[in-house]
């Protein structure tokens, strides 16, 4: 019954992995004839690309900001979401719409939200008393508004949260409330421990789909300005299908990857102290 | 089991699709089958299906599929190739066509030209032609020419009692087009810039509006005598003070004059075409292909080469049609290129503004002129403003000749970002640029 599921993985995933691999060791224009050159991508990235060591900073950067305050937001809106209040599927599908917006739409809407000459956001802030701010077209603020713009896209991870939180024993709450426990009480020792796995499951998954960040540089800042949203998924892009070097994006690819790859490594080796499962034992 | 009845049958079947399968393939056989690829507007598809259809009935043993590619072009080609199924003849891109050609993707085809003189060096405008290997190959010239000029509103010029931009190059100077620029601008209340009261916030009229992309900026560094990279492509000449003081100057229109939109704000405006058409500009810098949508638009259009802040200057871009070397068919091949690139072929392109000829003599010749002279789209100045400013001071563009072009593009583009936003001056954002392009610079194709 898998053998689709496994084939489709062998063939779609596994194999251009393996050849993006072997790729990254050579020196490859697509049209041209690949030619082998070890490690030299690798070294080049290390020793003499410093828009490489840009982008890397550009993306933790984005990924440090943006996880926890999708991850925070989405979790207090679930927690909204899940009281019982009139109107409930109302509220829930308005804050799931925005993930159904395809991400070019939605970066269309973020540019003239963005715009700080006619934009709303700086229409909001200057009748609030506040100086107009540049948004995107600053060097400074382009990453944290980006960051911003994402909590925008939080349905799916709320959704998750949601869940989860419906997933936890009403006794719990009822046995607690009649040992005297207030809102916060029961929150910090029953809904956090319930849902930690949850968490757990969000951060990761927020993780490896935010370092791969690229639809908002291509269609919104195009890496600017002066390559401050240059991420690394989207200067990968540029060097396959515009500079015409496979083989140096093949090696960006595959840094990413470990990159990645450790982040999700130390989660889950801290995840024991943080992390509660129903039947484990202490 | 089958009957016998049943089986009979059945070969018999066989050999008839047999027999029709080989019938069809002699058929073919006597036709040559070419694929052609090429991008563009929906006007462009209509027209070059009907330079293909033209094609096919000028040389009926050949066929040619169409193969029209709006977006992502590049990849579906390298895509193509990469299956072992590339197209003969077909556009291809100014940041791939000469790296390409080195690989031997691309023909060379001066061996044709040796041949068949109907193609040219002096039958075609000398800065059109791409060339490598130091200089001694080319894969050929532009599908078309494109220059960078200006474009403007008369209606708005005349209510400002503004006398029109002189059409000839070398009588539009830098400080006169301020001057216009500044009589052209108007805030929300009528007031111009330097008039008391103007609120450069609330701008209802622009005097000028141009991209900040390096076609647009670097025809007025020429024209300050400068330059972005020296003859050899290896160093770059952005921060040199010709360069600055050009870069300065494009800048003061925006922040200085305050007659030209910020960067930001042309974000949200829309098209040139509109913004001239609504007044929201008088005068817009762009490619002379915009003509197209420009002359559809409805309002009283006008055109100018672009003023000079020494000497004239003018910058001719476009991407080149090609030969494929997979192809199996070069002599029909080289026949499909000629018929593409020729200006008699695409004259609806021409004539409806988008292209330019190729050919000299549409430059010089008034017969041939008035060929692709249309009334409605090319302005009366048009002759001057355009033709003569190409003719005489057009040259190439440096996306025909520097290796990494697509790089160094956007080298300049993110170092001047800050610059063209106001957060930086012209000397600290063009050291910056010229830093990195230090690496970058690999010489030219045709040295």
């Amino acid at each position: 019954m898998a053998l689709p599921a496994i084939l489709g993985f062998l063939l779609w995933n596994l194999l251009p992995m393996l050849a993006s691999l072997v790729i990254s060791f050579t020196e490859w224009s697509v049209v041209s004839r690949p030619k082998f050159v070890g490690i030299a991508n690798f070294s080049r990235m290390f020793n003499h690309d410093p828009l490489i060591w840009k982008s890397l900073y550009v993306t933790a950067y984005y990924t440090f900001l943006s996880v926890p305050l999708v991850i925070i937001s989405a979790f207090l809106v679930a927690t909204l979401l899940n009281q019982n209040v009139r109107g409930l599927p109302v509220f829930r599908t308005i804050f799931y719409l925005p993930s159904v917006v395809p991400a070019v739409a939605n970066a269309v809407l973020w540019l003239w939200l963005f715009n700080p000459d006619f934009g709303l956001l700086n229409t909001i802030l200057t009748n609030i008393g506040f100086q107009k701010s540049l948004w995107i077209y600053d060097e400074k603020t382009v990453i944290p508004s980006l960051a911003l713009m994402s909590v925008w896209g939080m349905g799916n991870t709320m959704i998750i949260f949601l869940a989860g939180l419906q997933g936890v024993p009403r006794q719990l709450y009822e046995a607690a409330e009649i040992d005297g426990a207030n809102f916060i009480q029961r929150w910090l020792y029953i809904t956090l421990p319930m849902v930690s796995s949850v968490i757990f499951f969000n951060l990761v998954m927020g993780l490896i789909g935010t370092f791969q960040v690229f639809s908002q540089a291509y269609v919104m800042t195009e890496g600017g300005p002066n390559n401050a949203s240059l991420f690394m998924v989207y200067y990968l892009f540029r060097n396959a299908f515009q500079y015409g070097r496979m083989g140096y994006a093949c090696a960006i690819a595959w840094t990413l990857f470990v990159i990645v790859l450790v982040f999700t490594i130390i989660v889950f080796k801290t995840s024991p102290a943080w992390v509660y499962y129903e039947g484990e034992r202490r | 089991m089958l009957s016998r009845k049943g089986s009979k049958l059945l070969v018999l079947l066989v050999a008839t699709a047999l027999c029709l399968s080989l019938l069809a393939a002699v058929v073919s056989a006597e036709k040559v089958k070419l694929k052609y690829t090429y991008w563009g507007s929906p006007l462009e598809k209509k027209a070059q299906e009907e330079m293909l259809e033209d094609f096919m009935k000028a040389y009926p043993h050949i066929e040619v599929q169409p193969i029209y590619i709006p977006s992502d072009y590049v990849t579906k080609i390298t895509a193509m190739l990469a299956a072992g199924d590339p197209p003969d003849v077909g556009q291809l891109g100014e940041g791939q066509v000469l790296a390409w050609a080195e690989e031997g993707v691309v023909l060379d085809i001066t061996p044709f030209m040796e041949q068949d003189p109907e193609v040219s060096f002096d039958s075609r405008l000398p800065m059109t032609w791409y060339m490598y290997d130091g200089g001694t190959k080319t894969v050929g010239t532009n599908l078309a020419v494109e220059i960078m000029m200006m474009f403007y509103n008369k209606d708005i010029f005349d209510e400002a009692e503004v006398p029109y931009p002189p059409a000839k190059a070398d009588e539009w100077t830098w400080d006169e087009f301020v001057e216009t620029a500044i009589a052209l601008t108007k805030d929300r209340n009528g007031r111009r810039p330097g008039e008391p009261g103007f609120d450069p916030n609330n701008i209802d009229t622009y005097g000028v509006a141009f991209g900040t992309w390096w076609a647009p900026i670097l025809p007025f560094v020429w024209s300050n005598g400068g330059d972005w990279f020296d003859e050899e492509g290896r160093e770059t000449l952005i921060n040199k003070p010709e360069s600055v003081e050009a870069l300065q100057k494009l800048h003061d229109l925006i922040y200085k004059y305050h007659v030209a939109p910020t960067p930001t704000q042309m974000q949200t405006f829309p098209a040139f075409n509109i913004l001239l058409q609504t007044r929201k500009v008088a005068m817009v810098i762009d490619g002379q292909w915009s003509l197209l949508d420009l002359a559809q638009s409805g309002f009283n259009l006008g055109c100018a080469p672009l003023p000079k802040l020494k000497e004239p200057a003018c910058l001719e871009l476009g991407a080149p049609n090609v030969i494929f070397s997979a192809t199996k068919h070069p002599q029909e091949a080289w026949l499909l290129y000629k018929w593409s690139t020729s200006a008699s072929s695409v004259m609806p392109l021409i004539q409806a503004g988008l292209w330019m000829p190729l050919q000299i003599e549409y430059y010089t010749d008034p017969e041939k002129m008035n060929e692709w002279l249309t009334e409605g789209v090319h302005p009366p100045e048009y002759k001057e403003a355009a033709i003569d400013y190409a003719l005489e001071y057009g040259r190439r563009a440096p996306s025909y000749y520097m290796r990494n072009w697509e790089e160094i593009t956007q080298a300049i583009s993110q170092g001047l970002s800050n610059f063209w936003l106001g957060k930086e001056d012209a000397q600290t954002a063009a050291d910056k640029v010229a830093e990195t392009l230090k690496p970058i610079l690999q010489g030219r194709y045709d040295r």
